[in-house]
């Protein structure tokens, strides 16, 4: 059943939590790292008698989505693609090119990755993880029309070395745009909560957590609004509409045919390559999810079961961390001015 | 476990496990048992036309207990007049609980004469009333109509492990 009380507590979760647009910090720090990148190819590149290949930026992941929480932990993610101007004729392999972009940043208190799908960057500071910049790396076509994305690590086969074919803005655009209005806030809000079960849940159990991109496109997909009217106004129902997304995935897990029958969630990308946004998931990861999910619907089915918005808030806490706020009692109840005067009772 | 009645206006009852314990914990299910009773504590949800009892008081000296009689003093007046102070006002008295020593509990004459008594009494503040009486093998609750004076039975709780309403 739909409660005021309990909606009001999950907008200032929200506020709480969301990474604000214009976050000095993130923004910052992703301008150093460009800046360190731009010095260390030239570095790299002068030292062989080259010219540094020059590149461009695109604003990757949530923060350019309008869909990122504030790290309960503290460690911060910042996602950048950078669009070097080569052909893919002349570099056909993108794990050369990503070791460009890790040898540039090489430094002190600094871990680098080559991993499938970016390069990360994890710094620390006083011995704890700090924030990590995960570097998608692209090239365009000759004509500039396409965009293609380097996959692949230091360790892969040939075959799994491939510019493949991606459209980030084309992604950004396509979130940016869903929906209007207050419902489009809504479908961002829902995303963020999401994101913090997500956190708080894997946390955990330290099983390897969906990726934010995948839960992003999932509410892409399968989002649908749903408010309230009281007292001939519509309220968004952020709980109810939370609920029914989870229920959506839950329902979706479902055998499907590639190169063996597996169960899983597939949730394809809208964009370029359209490929499943979960496919680097094990099955056993996948087993994870579906399990994970379905507690979370059950403590969703619970909250909005419960008569009392304390005891509802208490339920959301454990299913999205300490920063979840509880009202108070005497904020929940109607205010009467003088306490009634009993007379005896008999019985 | 928790226990949620549907009220007359559509909204919801739900009395919480604190005092449900409290209650329950007193039933007379042994010959010895005197009776016991006291005052129901909770919220009325702001937007809403949900309740939550969340406290109940237990017996005190003053009140008159037998077998089968309780008198519940007014020294009652206190647990009213704290939790109202605590809580900035919105923690009000709901209405009267007292147990039966029978399996199923049916008000007695006595019973429904003193609730009507209640729902007219003009020092009694709030719109809803509730009555709750306590016996051996189930708990049964009546929402209280301050205008009609009158009450409608709204849900009984089996004690022994089933749940109805």
């Amino acid at each position: 059943m739909y409660s005021p009380i309990v909606q009001s507590q999950l907008m200032a979760f929200h506020n709480l939590i969301r990474l604000d647009e214009e976050n000095q910090i993130l923004r910052e720090k992703r301008d150093q790292l460009l800046e360190r990148l731009q010095r260390g190819l030239r570095r790299d590149f002068m030292a062989k008698g080259k010219v540094p290949p020059s590149f461009s930026t695109l604003n990757q992941g949530s923060y350019a989505m309008n869909t990122g929480i504030t790290p309960a932990d503290g460690e911060f993610d910042i996602d950048v693609g950078v669009v070097f101007e080569i052909s893919r004729r002349d570099f056909p392999d993108p794990v050369v090119v990503k070791a460009w972009v890790r040898d540039a940043l090489a430094g002190p208190n600094t871990k680098i990755t080559i991993r499938n799908s970016c390069v990360t960057v994890s710094y620390v500071k006083n011995g704890n993880p700090y924030y990590h910049v995960d570097i998608a790396v692209f090239c365009p076509s000759s004509n500039g029309e396409q965009m293609y994305i380097g996959k692949g690590r230091e360790n892969s086969l040939e075959k799994s070395r491939n510019w493949e074919p991606a459209d980030p803005k084309g992604l950004i655009k396509l979130i940016n745009g869903h929906r209007k209005g207050d419902e489009a806030a809504q479908f961002r809000r829902v995303i963020r909560y999401l994101k913090s079960w997500r956190d708080e849940t894997f946390k955990k159990t330290g099983n390897a957590a969906p990726v934010g991109i995948g839960l992003t496109v999932a509410a892409y997909h399968w989002f649908q609004p749903q408010t309230r009217t009281v007292e001939k106004t519509q309220q968004f129902d952020d709980l109810a509409t939370l609920r029914a997304l989870v229920k959506q995935m839950l329902d979706r897990f479902s055998d499907g045919f590639l190169g063996l029958w597996e169960y899983r969630l597939r949730v394809a990308l809208p964009v370029a390559p359209k490929t499943d946004v979960f496919a680097r998931m094990s099955l056993k990861q996948m087993k994870d999810l579906e399990t994970e999910l379905k507690t979370l619907l059950a403590s969703l089915s619970r909250a909005g079961a419960e008569v009392d918005p304390v005891a509802a808030c208490e339920i959301l806490r454990t299913v999205f961390g300490q920063r979840f706020p509880i009202p108070k009692p005497s904020t929940t109840g109607k205010r009467l001015a003088a306490p009634s005067v009993m007379p005896t009772s008999y019985s | 476990m928790s226990r949620i009645l549907t009220l007359s206006s559509g909204g919801r009852l739900k009395i919480t496990d604190t005092a449900w314990v409290k209650m329950v914990s007193l039933r007379q299910d042994t010959l010895r048992k005197k009776e016991a009773g006291g005052l129901l504590l909770g919220r009325q949800i702001l937007e809403s036309d949900d309740l939550v009892i969340d406290d109940v008081s237990t017996p005190v000296r003053g009140d008159t207990r037998a077998r089968m009689r309780f008198v519940r003093s007014k020294r009652h007046q206190r647990f009213v007049d704290e939790a109202w102070a605590k809580s900035n006002g919105t923690r009000v008295y709901l209405g009267e609980w007292h147990t039966h020593p029978e399996g199923v509990p049916s008000p007695s004459s006595e019973d429904l004469r003193s609730w009507r008594k209640h729902l007219s009494d003009k020092q009694i503040h709030g719109e809803a009333l509730f009555f709750v009486i306590v016996g051996v093998d189930a708990v049964r609750v009546w929402e209280g109509f301050r205008f009609q004076r009158s009450v409608n039975l709204i849900g009984e709780v089996c004690l022994h492990g089933q749940e109805s309403d």
